[in-house]
Formats: C-alpha cells, sequence, structure tokens
C-alpha cells in the first residue's frame, strides 16, 4: 500500500471525495462580515489554500486572491482550478516568507488544526505582518465538540465517488491531539493508499491568549461561518479577529 | 483538511455502517448524550444541504441483530488490522469502543 505525505494522493480525490459544499457559503458570510469595514477589503491572503476552492470563490466575488499552501500536490490542483494568471506559492506554517500587504488573511477547513499551540502562536504573528492595521484575520478550528465526535467513532468506512475509504482516529484526551488516518480504495482497481494526519485540538484559552499575544483584537466566535455564536454543540468554530493599530 | 468532517458527515450517511460504535459510545458516556442529540442533529442539517448534491442513497439493509453485528464489525477490524491498515494502538482503541470495555 503507498503510504503517502499527507495531502500528496488526497490532492487527487480531495474536491470529489472529502470537501461539501460549503464553500459558497463560508464566501458568503465572508463578504457580508468584510462589507462592515469602511476602510474595504479588497485583497485577501488565503492560507492553506488547498485546492483553491476557497479562492476560488472570493476571487469570484472580486477580491484579489494570494493562495499558499504547504503541499505541492494541492497547490498543483489549485493551480488547475484558478488558472495561469493566479499568485500561488509553496509556504509552511508557521513560517511565512511570502511578502505584500493584505487587508484580510483566512485559514480555513481546520487547516490550522494541524498546528501545535507554540506554532499558533508564531502563525499568528507571521500572519499580523501580513495585515494592514484593522485587516481581519478569519480561521475556523475544531471544537471540544468535534473532539469528543471522533473519540465517540474511532472508525468511520464510507464510499463516495467510486472509492472506498475507513478513517480511523486516535484522539489523546490528555495532550488534546487526533491522529487520523484515512485509507482510500478505488473500487474499479483495487488502487489503495494511506496518509496520516495529525492535529491538534485547541483550548480556547489557547487561541485567545495567542491573538492577544499576537496583538489582534477578538470580534467574534461563530459557528462555522454563521452568525449564530458558537456553543458546546458546535463542531466548528469560525474565529474572526482584526489587527490592532499600533 | 476535512476528514473528521468526512467521519462526522459519513456516520450519519452511513447509518448502519457505524451504529454499534455509536450506540456502545452513546452509553458509555451517558452524560454526552444531550450534547450527542445536538452534534446529530447539526449533522442532520448538514447531510440535508449536502443531500441535493449527493448520489441518491441506496435503501438501507435491514439491520441485523445487535450481536451480530457486533461480530462483524469486529471481525471486519481484526482484518484492517491484520492487513495493517489499522495500527495495534488503532485497533485497540476501536475494539475496546466496539466492546464497550
Amino acid at each position: 500500500m503507498d503510504e503517502a505525505e499527507p495531502y500528496a494522493r488526497l490532492a487527487d480525490v480531495y474536491d470529489e471525495v472529502v470537501v461539501d459544499p460549503c464553500y459558497d457559503r463560508w464566501a458568503a458570510y465572508l463578504h457580508e462580515l468584510w462589507s462592515s469595514d469602511h476602510d474595504g477589503v479588497q485583497t485577501v491572503l488565503d492560507v492553506c489554500c488547498g485546492t483553491g476552492l476557497m479562492s476560488a470563490e472570493l476571487t469570484a466575488l472580486g477580491y484579489r486572491v494570494v493562495g499558499v499552501d504547504r503541499s505541492p500536490a494541492m497547490l498543483a490542483r489549485a493551480r488547475h482550478l484558478l488558472g495561469p494568471d493566479a499568485i500561488l506559492a509553496q509556504q509552511a506554517l508557521p513560517e511565512l516568507t511570502i511578502g505584500g500587504v493584505f487587508d484580510a488573511v483566512i485559514s480555513t477547513f481546520d487547516s490550522l488544526n494541524y498546528l501545535s499551540p507554540n506554532e499558533l502562536g508564531t502563525s499568528f504573528s507571521a500572519l499580523g505582518r501580513r495585515l494592514r492595521p484593522g485587516g481581519w484575520l478569519v480561521f475556523d478550528l475544531h471544537t471540544d465538540a468535534m473532539m469528543q465526535f471522533t473519540m465517540n467513532h474511532p472508525v468511520v468506512e464510507g464510499q463516495s465517488d467510486g472509492r472506498r475509504f475507513v478513517i480511523s482516529s486516535v484522539v489523546d484526551v490528555a495532550a488534546r491531539t487526533c491522529n487520523t488516518r484515512i485509507v482510500m480504495t478505488r473500487t474499479d482497481d483495487g488502487d489503495i493508499f494511506s496518509e496520516q494526519h495529525a492535529q491538534h485540538f485547541f483550548t480556547d484559552t489557547e487561541v485567545r491568549d495567542a491573538l492577544a499575544a499576537a496583538r489582534f483584537e477578538l470580534v467574534a466566535i461563530t459557528d462555522e461561518y454563521t452568525h449564530t455564536p458558537a456553543d458546546q454543540s458546535s463542531l466548528r468554530a469560525t474565529w474572526s479577529a482584526r489587527r490592532l493599530a499600533t | 483538511m476535512g476528514l473528521l468532517r468526512m467521519a462526522a458527515r459519513t456516520a450519519v450517511v452511513a447509518g448502519t455502517a457505524t451504529a454499534v460504535s455509536g450506540r456502545v459510545s452513546r452509553r458509555q458516556a451517558a452524560r454526552y448524550d444531550q450534547k450527542a442529540e445536538a452534534e446529530q442533529y447539526e449533522q442532520q442539517q448538514q447531510y440535508a444541504a449536502q443531500q441535493q448534491y449527493a448520489q441518491p442513497a441506496p435503501p438501507p439493509p435491514p439491520p441485523p441483530a445487535p450481536e451480530d453485528e457486533s461480530m462483524a464489525k469486529l471481525q471486519q477490524l481484526a482484518q484492517l488490522h491484520s492487513q495493517g491498515v489499522l495500527s495495534d494502538e488503532e485497533f485497540s482503541a476501536a475494539k475496546a469502543k466496539l466492546l464497550g470495555i
């Protein structure tokens, strides 16, 4: 069986099998959120842009988007989707070497859960340096409810788009980590691969402290790109913050 | 990524496929019942939103007897383990969940 780097093989089936059609709703939420900014939001840095689905939605809404991601395979998909003129770069948080000043930085679909608590703080600081004063940082993270859900479902099997998949997760409650293995088999020819993804469940306090230390003002914590405040049942919380002026 | 979301989605869509682990874990953690209900509602909402894009689901097979279901699931896990799909740690965790120990 092919044991691949995270996303090296998943990239090929990501849009068809992994994601739901959520990005248009998420983009509409961001568009509305940013419309309240009198200085206007025109430029967006999409951190962990993956296959570029979110960048594509925001571009369609008129934003100028730059995408960065750790995975070359995912960036290749993004290039295919967004075309030759799109600005895309390979970057791995917590390092961020790309230049420029943006009105907003986003990181969607629990991408930041791949970082350790220390790396989260370093990443926020790096992202803050790419924002104008008052610029927006919006990202989503898994919640404690998601940690609980994952513990309750250590093995999940299913079938989608001609692929059979097994997702097995080991949650370490004390360390607040989750190792997720996905094994995917193409049903027609048996082609099989496996990837292991390691994520961290941050506490509320960890995220708040990291934002404050990186000079961000927290605006809202809502349930998955809606205006409903996140509560104990939220599986995904969307955090909105703004870079302080000084 | 979305693997956990994919798992959350599948746990509802697949229905019987994860019914055993779901039932056992609910019994184990009765105090999470309320949350589980809320989660289930949310997943149903997500599922409903996704339905229009999804392939029509095949009719669910008649639910097998709980004992058989547990055994079948256990055998499946053992097979995945012996194939090297599940690590020792993953297999133990899944087995413990399934048996409610």
